[in-house]
């Protein structure tokens, strides 16, 4: 068997050259990484707005905005904006994008998100003013602001795939790059706590007054976060030619419909099943390739559950050979942003060797029975990963992942 | 490269189809119902709404009316195109769903309403008409939503394109639904109602590979001069027609006066001025219109959303890709 560590990649993959990210446990690549490997937590209770009739007032909120001091112009006064900024400028930076848009490369935006500019909308009702303040209340606002802030020139896209958009909008920009409509692609996710969600899950009773457990028997809801992870996307041979060493690879993508329920995963994982293997299929990687799952893992018993099932079903005996983790627990789920922001901590577990643990796992649950890793982080170097997420209305994703050199 | 092919990646041979389509608006169904003169059948009405569907099931009963309007779209776009419900069910059907304010209504209520309401949450997420769909018709294929206001049609389109092309699916329905009526107040305030008539509309399209047509390319350009780039890029390969969808009645005078000025032979088709504002929904019905009439060249689709433009070049004789319908063309 030829294992995904020493396999090659295909002609021109699609290469990932920069990762910006913004999130509670650290607005940078660098304290994100520490933040995932030293078990931080980034739960809290929430101080941005009033929270006091709701059953849950904690998540990963991030407390304030760090490192923007050094930007030309000042941040659009949307959070959602600011968020995306902040982990793009990240992003390009690493990428040397500039340097590429000056060379006449062509460059696309793809932001996905599960709600928006929908804080925008809710400052508005609270604080009615001028109507153009509305504009950025759409789900497309943010990603118009960042478009116009990185001064872009191709196609400019806003997906949305519930809480799975931020793996879904990397597969819309490998796709944008392979039709030849831009040389490189800013593509993530991103989302902003605010009492319209809080108030929402606080009615469907899914957030937990416990920890996030992430496939330990105890779990009992998630926690909601906020943040932004945002990458650049390019054809390996452009990056090549540029002289940028990729930070790894999206060899294949794939979202797909569960058809069962509007808000509840589907029991089977039908939807799940079948975005894993056209991901698998899309990349020309056999499951047993796989070395390290990033699961969505939100710590509700139903997901978990269907995740583990889902899991054993594609890579059968292989599943029990592969590390799986879940970040949930560190920041709560950060909704649009969750699967970019994995995508990043799949890429830098190959870079630094290590695998970061799933916080606040103590036991074991018969139905949840992989090598999840808990307690510390894991040393250990995966070339090849999968990221899975779910979200509302039965959308599912699902990315492929390689290593870079 | 490694031994692995890489395997779907690779374009298939062939183009895509329109094999039927359905669409409801506030004209109503069928492309039959547009009128040839909307600035006279408007009466000075400024939103022209869709009433919602009477769909027989009870599992429906909770779902909004943006919901209902795209269960009815997409089972009159199977209807015309001869399909039964059980053939798209599985994982070879994808659904691309494109909007720029089905959602709108959801969100602002219970952005304005005092207590949460676990029924109506769900509903807020724009996945929510997609979702119903694909429940009640048990599509677990490729499935998105696309939001970026106007062009998001166009990008639908592009989408079900590659997901076809790449043989990930054999089958894609383009579904979008524009919706105002809940939120009239916003768009008044935002002087939308001032010009030509808001259109409610639900547009569904199926689309299947074809081997023998050519690919539906795509294009976008963002910022100043978005257009000129558009027609500077096009204007050299052979074309029937341009059908051009703004989201004001400004917008597509200007873009209307550069295309004449431009491309001065090219017969091009108003959408806002033929329909009123649909957003979203335009390119699904601009698609619709130029299948209808047979073009023997290519037509161009081209959007308009802030400072982004989109555009589509769909290959020549479209219409002999379709099938022959149950119901005929209904024009």
């Amino acid at each position: 068997m030829m294992s995904g560590t020493s396999r090659q990649l295909p002609d021109d993959p699609i290469a990932i050259t920069g990762m910006g990210v913004l999130s509670p446990i650290g607005q940078s690549i660098e304290a994100f990484w520490s933040g995932l490997i030293s078990g931080v937590s980034g739960i809290t209770t929430i101080e941005r707005f009033p929270t006091h009739d709701l059953r849950v007032r904690r998540g990963g909120e991030v407390k304030q905005l760090r490192g923007t001091q050094g930007f030309e112009r000042p941040l659009p006064a949307c959070r959602a904006s600011q968020f995306l900024i902040h982990a793009a400028t990240e992003a390009t930076r690493m990428a040397r994008l500039p340097e590429a848009v000056a060379a006449g490369g062509r460059v696309a935006v793809v932001i996905g998100s599960a709600l928006g500019g929908i804080a925008e909308a809710e400052r508005w009702h609270e604080q009615p003013g001028a109507l153009h303040a509305l504009a950025g209340a759409p789900y497309d606002g943010p990603t118009r602001q960042l478009a116009r802030w990185l001064d872009a020139t191709g196609p400019v896209l806003t997906i949305s795939t519930a809480c799975a958009s931020g793996a879904t909008s990397l597969g819309v920009g490998a796709d944008l790059l392979r039709a030849g409509a831009a040389t490189a692609v800013v593509a993530g996710g991103m989302d902003v706590l605010c009492r319209f969600v809080m108030r929402g899950f606080n009615s469907l009773r899914s957030l937990t007054r416990d920890e996030v457990r992430p496939f330990d028997r105890r779990r009992k809801g998630l926690l909601l976060g906020e943040g932004a992870g945002v990458v650049v996307l390019e054809r390996a041979e452009t990056a090549r030619q540029r002289g940028i060493t990729p930070c790894g690879y999206l060899l294949g993508h794939a979202s797909c419909a569960d058809g069962a329920h509007i808000t509840a995963p589907d029991p089977q994982g039908r939807g799940l099943e079948q975005s894993i293997r056209l991901a698998l299929a899309n990349a020309g990687v056999r499951s047993e390739e796989i070395e390290f799952i990033s699961a969505h893992g939100t710590g509700t018993p139903l997901n978990d559950r269907m995740e583990t099932q889902v899991f054993k079903k594609v890579l059968g005996l292989h599943a029990y050979e592969v590390p799986v983790n879940s970040i949930k627990a560190h920041m709560g789920h950060t909704m649009g942003a969750a699967a970019t922001l994995e995508t990043i901590m799949c890429l830098l577990a190959w870079r630094y060797g290590q695998v970061p643990p799933t916080l606040n796992y103590g036991e074991p649950d018969p139905e949840c029975d992989l090598p999840y890793v808990t307690g510390q982080a894991r040393t250990y170097r995966p070339r090849l990963s999968l990221n899975t997420a779910a979200g509302f209305g039965g959308c599912n994703a699902c990315l492929v992942l390689a290593g870079g050199e | 490269m490694g031994q692995e092919a890489h395997g779907a990646y690779a374009p298939q041979a062939g183009g895509v189809a329109v094999r039927g389509w359905g669409l409801l608006t506030g004209w109503g169904t069928g492309l039959q119902s547009l009128p040839t003169l909307p600035a006279v059948a408007t009466h000075g009405r400024r939103l022209l709404p869709v009433a919602p569907p009477e769909l027989a099931s009870e599992r429906l009963r909770r779902a909004t009316r943006e919901c209902l309007l795209g269960v009815a779209a997409v089972q009159a776009a199977l209807d015309h195109s001869c399909l039964a419900p059980h053939e798209v069910a599985g994982a070879r059907t994808a659904l691309v769903y494109a909007s720029a304010s089905s959602y709108a209504a959801a969100n602002w209520t219970f952005v304005t309403s005092e207590s949460e309401n676990a029924l109506h949450f769900p509903y807020t997420a724009p996945s929510a008409v997609p979702a119903e769909v694909t429940i009640q018709f048990g599509i677990t294929g490729p499935y998105l939503t696309l939001l970026s206001g106007a062009n998001a049609g166009i990008e639908a389109l592009w989408q079900a394109a590659t997901l076809l092309t790449t043989a990930q699916c054999d089958r894609v329905l383009v579904l979008g639904v524009e919706t105002f009526q809940e939120c009239v107040e916003l768009y008044t305030a935002g002087r939308w109602l001032l010009g030509t008539p808001l259109l409610e509309a639900a547009a569904c399209l199926v689309l299947e590979r074809h081997p023998s047509l050519a690919a539906v390319r795509y294009h976008a350009e963002w910022g100043t001069g978005g257009l000129a780039r558009v027609v500077a890029r096009e204007r050299e390969r052979a074309l029937g027609r341009v059908y051009l969808c703004t989201p004001t009645a400004r917008a597509e005078q200007m873009a209307g006066h550069y295309l004449q000025a431009h491309w001065p032979d090219m017969p091009l088709v108003l959408l806002q001025e033929r329909l009123g504002i649909c957003l979203a929904c335009a390119p699904l019905i601009a698609l619709m219109l130029a299948v209808t009439a047979g073009q023997p060249d290519d037509v161009l689709l081209i959007s308009q959303w802030w400072d982004a433009w989109a555009m589509v070049r769909w290959p020549e004789s479209p219409s002999q890709a379709g099938h022959q319908s149950k119901q005929g063309p209904s024009v």
